[in-house]
């Protein structure tokens, strides 16, 4: 496996603590692009583990809400492409957190889809059907904890599988 | 959204607030909030998740099929406002919904987006997590890289941020000079090329090994060369090959025809996790 851009040393730190490093990425959006990247590597945010997902958001909250005040930004976004489908390029998850100003040319937003009610009616349904087992936090009873176990012990045996068969 | 509130109506709306105390600020806001009257119910949505402190509902106008909005029950205008234990609570939620969307949607990759403020594209008072499902070139959310990069900006946003965090965070500034001062780090070996009248291949190790060919073909008796150290694990039913930059990879061989229905269905029942096939496209690119 090729050594991962962001695992190494990076240029530009602005915040770091036990799991987590946060620079300035090398071609920003805009000046103050900053991403934050978990020190241990992750390829997708479904390897990620929960706690370290939660901890992640919390640090980028925490980091969008400074850059207010550093920068002077009147908004901020915080952005994580998750895939190559979405335009992810280095294989290591990242969360971008982009100042943002009045009139900066960036273009973040989508152009809305109409959706017939049917087509939507179909993904609410399936969404729901998948989501329906999400159980969040330490608040779990015990059965459901041991089944959630189960399945992350499957999940991490392919995502095992698939790394060991790439280059 | 067309017509404007004038600077005066703005004036005496603030005036208005401020007379308000917190608690009727917050049942003020409840009231005009669209997304608040969807956490409460009094308005229709297609709800896909909900729990205590969160619920995901479907956009009604999605960039893609699927686009969820997690909102936080309790009003939040702006992330800074949100407390810790919600973002994080909504963060692990957001991951599963990702993982759910991947799932389910057979999409090859999602996109969590927060918009915190009028200029990054908020249009909606009330904070929310998008969670979308994207499809190869759908042409949302393409980042620029035309941004000016500034060493120094690193270096005071870093002293901003200790002070404000009251940590210490390393600088990196320093290690590259005492880099300049004194030994000077190698740089990566170049990596070798593929020269001409020999073949390439992957061997029993995993690493890069070629072959003199004569007249197009391979001698028996030809010695066998590294040219890489890789080491990659083999799999069976996979193909591995050389590209031009001498990069290993692999496409999978499938003795089954995809005419054998019943074959197809069994595979389909062994995927209990997230679709495979999605997530190992998402990595061979």
């Amino acid at each position: 496996m090729s050594e991962c851009e962001y695992c190494g040393s990076v240029k530009r730190k602005v915040f770091e603590n036990n799991s987590f490093v946060a620079f300035l990425k090398e071609r920003p959006a805009v000046a103050g692009h900053i991403l934050l990247v978990p020190k241990q590597h992750f390829t997708i945010l479904e390897q990620v583990p929960e706690d370290v997902c939660g901890e992640m958001f919390h640090v980028a909250n925490i980091l969008s809400s400074i850059l207010f005040e550093a920068l002077g930004a009147e908004g901020t976004n915080i952005l994580i492409n998750n895939g190559s489908d979405s335009g992810q390029k280095v294989p290591h998850v990242a969360v971008n957190i982009i100042p943002r100003k009045e009139g900066d040319n960036l273009h973040l937003e989508w152009k809305p889809k109409q959706q017939d009610k049917e087509e939507m009616g179909v993904v609410e349904l399936k969404l729901k059907e998948a989501c329906k087992n999400i159980i969040v936090g330490k608040k779990e009873e015990k059965p459901k904890e041991i089944k959630e176990k189960k399945e992350e012990i499957k999940n991490s045996k392919w995502v095992e599988k698939i790394l060991t068969r790439l280059p | 959204m067309s017509d404007q509130p004038t600077p005066e109506q703005i004036k005496a709306f603030q005036e208005k607030l401020a007379k308000l105390s917190p608690e009727e600020r917050k049942a003020f806001f409840r009231q005009q909030c669209v997304f608040c009257q969807i956490v409460d119910g009094k308005i229709d949505s297609m709800k896909v998740f909900e729990d205590g402190l969160c619920i995901g509902v479907l956009d009604i106008n999605p960039a893609n099929p699927g686009h969820v909005l997690l909102l936080p029950k309790e009003h939040f205008q702006v992330g800074p406002q949100v407390p810790e234990s919600t973002m994080r609570h909504m963060g692990m939620v957001a991951k599963a919904i990702s993982n759910a969307c991947l799932k389910v949607l057979k999409c090859g990759g999602t996109t969590i987006f927060v918009a915190n403020g009028m200029p990054a594209g908020q249009r909606a008072q009330h904070f929310m997590v998008h969670i979308i499902p994207r499809k190869e070139k759908d042409g949302h959310f393409e980042i620029s890289e035309n941004g000016a990069v500034d060493d120094g900006l690193a270096d005071n946003l870093r002293v901003f941020i200790e002070k404000k965090l009251g940590i210490k965070v390393e600088s990196t500034a320093k290690k590259e000079e005492k880099n300049e001062a004194g030994v000077e780090e190698p740089e990566d070996a170049p990596r070798p090329v593929k020269e001409k009248g020999y073949i390439y291949f992957v061997d029993e190790d995993g690493d890069v090994s070629r072959c003199r060919m004569v007249k197009g073909r391979v001698k028996e008796k030809q010695k066998k060369e590294k040219v890489l150290k890789v080491g990659i694990k083999r799999q069976p039913n996979t193909l591995y090959f050389v590209d031009n930059g001498l990069n290993i990879r692999m496409t999978r061989m499938n003795r089954s025809g995809r005419k054998k229905a019943g074959k197809e269905k069994r595979d389909v029942e062994k995927k209990s996790g997230v679709g495979i096939d999605d997530i190992a496209r998402l990595f061979t690119k």
